[in-house]
């Protein structure tokens, strides 16, 4: 018992030294590719401050350390060159290998945290970890596209701009009221819990919001949204 | 046929890190006082030896506790639209053939997953635990705790790797010189810019704040339409545990019931009537549960310093609490010394007036200031004081 114990202690100390040492040499590789990108780019392209912002428009090219990682840069974006030299700046490097450092041992400590969980324990709680991603990437981000293509196709122009403002605040109430109007709870006995009318509220606050998309569609239509449209930066 | 969409295939404009920088800033705000508040929520259900937490201010746990699940639930439109506006990124390629790109590829779309599983993952656990549903195999406190640590490990990383991507979009502008879009010329447009669309979504984190807040904020009930618990219950205060799911029986307190106080191996015995006999003390003290309701009361009862003195035992204390409950985990609690000495913890015996009733502990309770609703022990039948 008390040599499983041990030996389990053991092993767990061992794995956590271990991806520490991996991702510490992650970070000096990263350096090291950084480099290695900014030579490329050094020989091919002299970079002047002056000129970085119109070559950087006019041939996209990735800073030497963000080119590494999946950016959050849609491709019409144009990489930022502040962000490329921040990012190897001195002091700028410092922060984020510290910041980096602290993120994955509090992200090691809570694995650590889970060490007592039997199996199912651990199957429900992986379950439910994974089965939230699928739901939202597989599910609500899918539909919420599809719905944003339907819009473009079938929505009157006019509507377009409260239909969107509309669909954001009715997709928070109805996100954020789902476990009450669920209508579940594992204590249906006590009477002071969920205890307001909430699928009333819903279907109020659902009519009041394509009631507001429908009057902001006429006023949109009656102002001539399109000329608006064309002369806003008049 | 059927294939993955491509990065190049969402054409949105309003996509870009100039939203997602600004949402997300947004969003680790909250995440942070919610894991923060979380983390003091859970020093104070079990307190770690080298932390005294102190009674006062007696409203303490109730704001914190009441912030934690506000920012929680303000996360739910703020994660929404931050996971929106990166999506494309989901269906970004990356070579698979061995090559230290791959691997740092690969690295980073694993954090990635592990924050967003982890982040989606919080948010729902805890919307649930405010309705007490249960539908999983874990236990909700020491889970949330844990993947409370791996999400903010993770965001915590996420900054880290997104710093001067994020610095660069906060300091540039937010709608960039491209004309607005033209919805009549281009109909993929959506006919919104950026600032609107910012707009909107700090419209529905209030909106969300309002729609909810109401549980622990009294002057938001009448319009915190979503809200658990309107703040009605039996004497005015909302009931968390009834005695049924307590396995508390209907007949619990009876005229055989005894508070037994045990001390230096002595047991003295008081009948409820002996404790309506001694001096009794009002104190207005709220209720404040983990799943962030709160109300307040004004209980009636002997303070416990007062109990422990009849018994003999010197101040500085300590004192064990025993409930007849014989379902849930919270059947027993601990009062430390500077919870015991200081005279608003009672041993109540009323409430806003009139007798307790079964559901709220009946025939006495602990009400103790700035403290969670669960150590705050109901059906009390033992009291064991060390000094």
């Amino acid at each position: 018992m008390r040599a499983t114990r041990v030996m389990r202690a053991t092993r767990v100390a061992l794995g956590v030294v271990g991806v520490l040492a991996g991702l510490y040499g992650l970070w000096l590789a990263r350096d090291v590719l950084a480099a290695q990108v900014r030579g490329r780019r050094a020989s091919r392209q002299p970079l002047s401050d002056t000129g970085i912002r119109r070559e950087a428009v006019a041939t996209p090219q990735p800073p030497p350390v963000a080119d590494l990682v999946p950016q959050a840069v849609p491709h019409a974006q144009p990489p930022q060159p502040v962000a490329a030299r921040d990012a190897t700046a001195p002091g700028m490097r410092t922060v984020r290998v510290a910041l980096g450092a602290v993120g994955v041992l509090a992200g090691l400590y809570g694995l650590w945290l889970v060490r007592d969980f039997d199996l199912t324990q651990l199957r429900s709680a992986v379950v439910w970890l994974v089965g939230g991603a699928v739901i939202h990437d597989g599910l609500l981000a899918p539909a919420t596209v599809g719905l944003g293509l339907l819009a473009t196709r079938w929505l009157p122009v006019a509507a377009r701009r409260p239909a969107v403002v509309g669909f954001v605040l009715w997709g928070t109430l109805t996100v954020a009221a789902a476990s009450v109007l669920s209508g579940m709870n594992d204590t249906p006995d006590n009477e002071t819990l969920v205890d307001r009318s909430y699928w009333l509220s819903w279907s109020i606050g659902t009519v009041l919001v394509l009631a507001a998309v429908v009057a902001a569609t006429l006023v949109a239509r009656r102002r001539g949204v399109s000329r608006a449209s064309n002369t806003r930066s008049d | 046929m059927l294939t993955l969409p491509r990065v190049e295939d969402f054409s949105d404009r309003l996509r870009g890190p100039a939203v997602t920088a600004r949402v997300g800033t947004a969003l680790g705000i909250c995440f942070g006082i919610c894991f923060l508040t979380g983390v003091w929520s859970h020093f104070q259900q079990t307190t770690p030896g080298w932390l005294a937490i102190p009674p006062s201010p007696y409203w303490l746990y109730r704001v914190t506790q009441g912030i934690h699940v506000i920012t929680g639930t303000v996360a739910v439109p703020l994660l929404l639209v931050k996971l929106w506006s990166v999506y494309p990124q989901f269906f970004k390629r990356f070579p698979l053939r061995p090559s230290r790109t791959m691997l740092v590829n690969g690295l980073d779309r694993f954090y990635l997953l592990v924050l967003v599983t982890a982040a989606i993952f919080q948010l729902v656990t805890g919307l649930l635990n405010v309705v007490h549903w249960y539908p999983w195999s874990f236990s909700f406190r020491s889970t949330h705790y844990a993947v409370a640590w791996i999400a903010i490990g993770a965001l915590v990383l996420h900054i880290a790797v997104k710093l001067p991507l994020i610095r660069s979009a906060l300091t540039g502008p937010l709608d960039d010189d491209e004309p607005p879009a033209n919805a009549d010329a281009d109909p993929e447009a959506s006919g919104i810019s950026r600032r609107t669309l910012l707009r909107t979504t700090w419209v529905a984190a209030a909106l969300a704040f309002v729609a909810t807040a109401g549980q622990t904020v009294p002057w938001l009930r009448s319009v915190s339409v979503f809200a658990v618990r309107s703040g009605d219950g039996p004497l005015g205060v909302p009931i968390n545990r009834t005695a049924a799911e307590a396995g508390v029986p209907p007949d619990a307190g009876g005229d055989a019931w005894q508070l037994e106080i045990g001390y230096d191996g002595r047991t003295t015995r008081m009948s409820r009537a002996d404790l309506e006999a001694m001096d009794q003390v009002d104190e207005e003290l709220p209720i404040a549960c983990v799943e962030g309701w709160s109300a307040s009361g004004v209980w009636t009862g002997v303070p416990v310093a007062a109990i422990t003195a009849a018994a003999g035992a010197p101040p500085g204390a300590r004192v064990f609490v025993t409930s007849m409950q014989t379902r849930g985990a919270f059947a027993t609690s601990e009062l430390p010394p500077q919870f015991v000495d200081d005279r608003r913890t009672l041993l109540a015996l009323r409430l806003n007036g009139a007798d307790l009733t079964l559901d709220h502990g009946y025939p006495c309770r602990i009400i103790a200031p700035n403290r969670p609703g669960v150590l705050q022990t109901k059906w009390v039948t033992k009291l064991e004081v060390s000094a």
